[in-house]
């Protein structure tokens, strides 16, 4: 049964004659604790998707339903990761995980453990007093995933979260990802341009079209994990893929 | 900043003085309309044992402070709130732009008829000459607060106060510093200006009687009182400036020229 439901979601900009559409007619369904990757190239509408799950954004037709009830505008049961971490710079690495246990009113000391917690098993002990600026790239993005999963959401929605940071930071964030993924067991909508990377993550690959986006196919990717230790499989079903998009 | 960084400014300080005192020594300026340093330092020595200047300067400063206050009360909530509601902010548009160009002065005239001499039209010409401004800094800077960094507040769970609290009041903080400097210098600009015609203290006051008298060293006086006490004030503000913007060590521009220019 589907957990997470992006039923038949249209988005236009503008209206009338000018109007541009972002995304046409997109049905995406997610189980419960899944890791799904929505792939493509730039321009496909993949962040309007994210934002119209976050409930930032209302699409112009369809509805995204969770647990079978459409949503309602913005809730900290879907926390967004964006590209850009987005931090607040003037909070410590430490207040901004706490920033949404702060504004649920947990106590200070409480919500400073919690984030203490985190950001331990984010691999950050001891980096809780610097400030975003003070961090690295990588750093700074695993802050941004423990300010998302502090305030324990139903549905993870990365908008490519690792696009911005060096090949080798990003495998390690990928491998913390899965890790992640697997003690907090949430389900993940997780977007991005880079074929590797959806292959390297994904229980499930939808492929969109651009533009507007429109779903192209969607694949199970069995190949078991890790999944780097299985290159052969994973060059296969890069070439798979990369048909399928040129096939545009 | 070292005290070495503290004292850079000092020779140039000093070359003027100095030029202050040669110039009408020499003659080359004539001493009735610019008596030397020296002679100014006297009169503000006689002004200070009589108790006057001390007493105008701290006449002026409360009216300073007054009227500052009241503008940045009502102008940094009121720009914050424009900013974030632009239809508000279009109902409003067509009366500051006209309401802006106005000059201190020019409220004047107005000030003495409604209220008369003394502290009140003085507090109602700085209050006048500062609130513009401010609040078309403060509304400007809401307007560029990043709205990515509200969206990732939303998400986490703040509601909207929260947001304008934690989010937007945090992000403007460097941007009403700076708003709160420009005030403070418009206000000790206005407080001048409405003590020389609307009261009977102060060192606006102090200056126009002293040149009716011809008496330029204390004109010179209060003008240098107004430099020394906005120095000082400008000196504290910046102070808790860097206290509350501990953040943005590190992370502001003029590090970059700075370091260039250490090589």
């Amino acid at each position: 049964m589907s957990f997470l439901t992006i039923e038949r979601i249209s988005k236009a900009y503008g209206d009338g004659p000018r109007a541009t559409l972002a995304l046409s007619d997109v049905t995406l369904e997610i189980s419960e604790g899944e890791l799904m990757v929505a792939l493509g190239p730039s321009g496909c509408g993949k962040t309007t998707l994210l934002q119209i799950v976050a409930g930032l954004e209302i699409p112009t037709e369809g509805r995204v339903l969770l647990r079978g009830r459409p949503i309602e505008g913005w809730s900290r049961e879907r926390t967004l990761v964006f590209q850009e971490y987005n931090l607040f710079p003037w909070l410590t690495a430490g207040e901004n995980v706490a920033f949404g246990l702060r504004v649920k009113g947990m106590k200070p000391e409480e919500r400073r453990q919690a984030a203490h917690r985190i950001l331990g098993r984010m691999g950050l002990r001891g980096f809780e007093q610097l400030y975003p600026h003070q961090l690295s790239g990588g750093m700074r993005q695993r802050v941004a995933i423990a300010r998302a999963l502090a305030v324990d959401p139903e549905v993870l929605l990365l908008d490519e979260p690792f696009a911005s940071v060096d090949a080798l930071t990003r495998s390690r964030l990928q491998e913390e990802l899965l890790r992640i993924w697997r003690e907090y067991r949430k389900t993940v909508l997780f977007v991005t341009h880079n074929i590797r990377e959806a292959l390297l993550l994904a229980d499930r690959i939808t492929v969109l079209t651009s533009p507007p986006g429109r779903v192209r196919a969607c694949f199970a990717v069995d190949i078991p994990r890790p999944r780097r230790e299985h290159l052969a499989e994973l060059v296969r079903w890069e070439e798979r893929i990369e048909r399928e998009m040129a096939a545009l | 900043m070292g005290l070495r960084e503290r004292t850079r400014g000092v020779p140039l300080l000093l070359g003027v003085l100095l030029l202050w005192e040669v110039l009408p020594r020499l003659r080359l300026l004539d001493p009735v309309l610019l008596p030397p340093f020296y002679q100014a330092v006297v009169r503000a020595g006689r002004l200070l044992i009589s108790g006057e200047l001390f007493l105008h300067a701290a006449v002026s400063l409360l009216r300073v402070l007054g009227g500052f206050a009241l503008a940045s009360l009502i102008s940094i909530p009121l720009g914050i709130g424009l900013g974030l509601r632009p239809g508000l902010r279009g109902r409003l548009d067509l009366l500051l732009a006209m309401l802006r160009p106005i000059s201190p002065p020019a409220w004047i005239p107005l000030a003495i008829l409604w209220f008369g001499i003394g502290d009140r039209p003085a507090l109602f010409i700085i209050f006048m000459g500062t609130v513009s401004a401010m609040l078309i800094g403060v509304l400007t800077a809401t307007q560029g607060v990043d709205k990515r960094l509200i969206k990732a507040g939303l998400t986490l769970g703040a509601t909207q106060t929260q947001a304008v609290w934690l989010i937007v009041l945090p992000g403007l903080l460097p941007a009403i510093f700076g708003q709160l400097r420009v005030g403070l210098t418009l206000a000790w600009m206005c407080v001048i200006a409405a003590e020389m015609v609307a009261v009977r203290q102060g060192l606006g006051y102090m200056m126009i009687q002293a040149r009716n008298l011809f008496q330029t060293d204390t004109v010179l006086v209060g003008m240098a009182t107004v430099g020394v006490i906005g120095w000082l004030l400008d000196l504290l503000l910046r102070g808790v400036e860097r206290r509350v913007l501990r953040w943005r060590e590190g992370l502001e521009a003029h590090e970059l020229f700075d370091h260039r220019a250490n090589f």
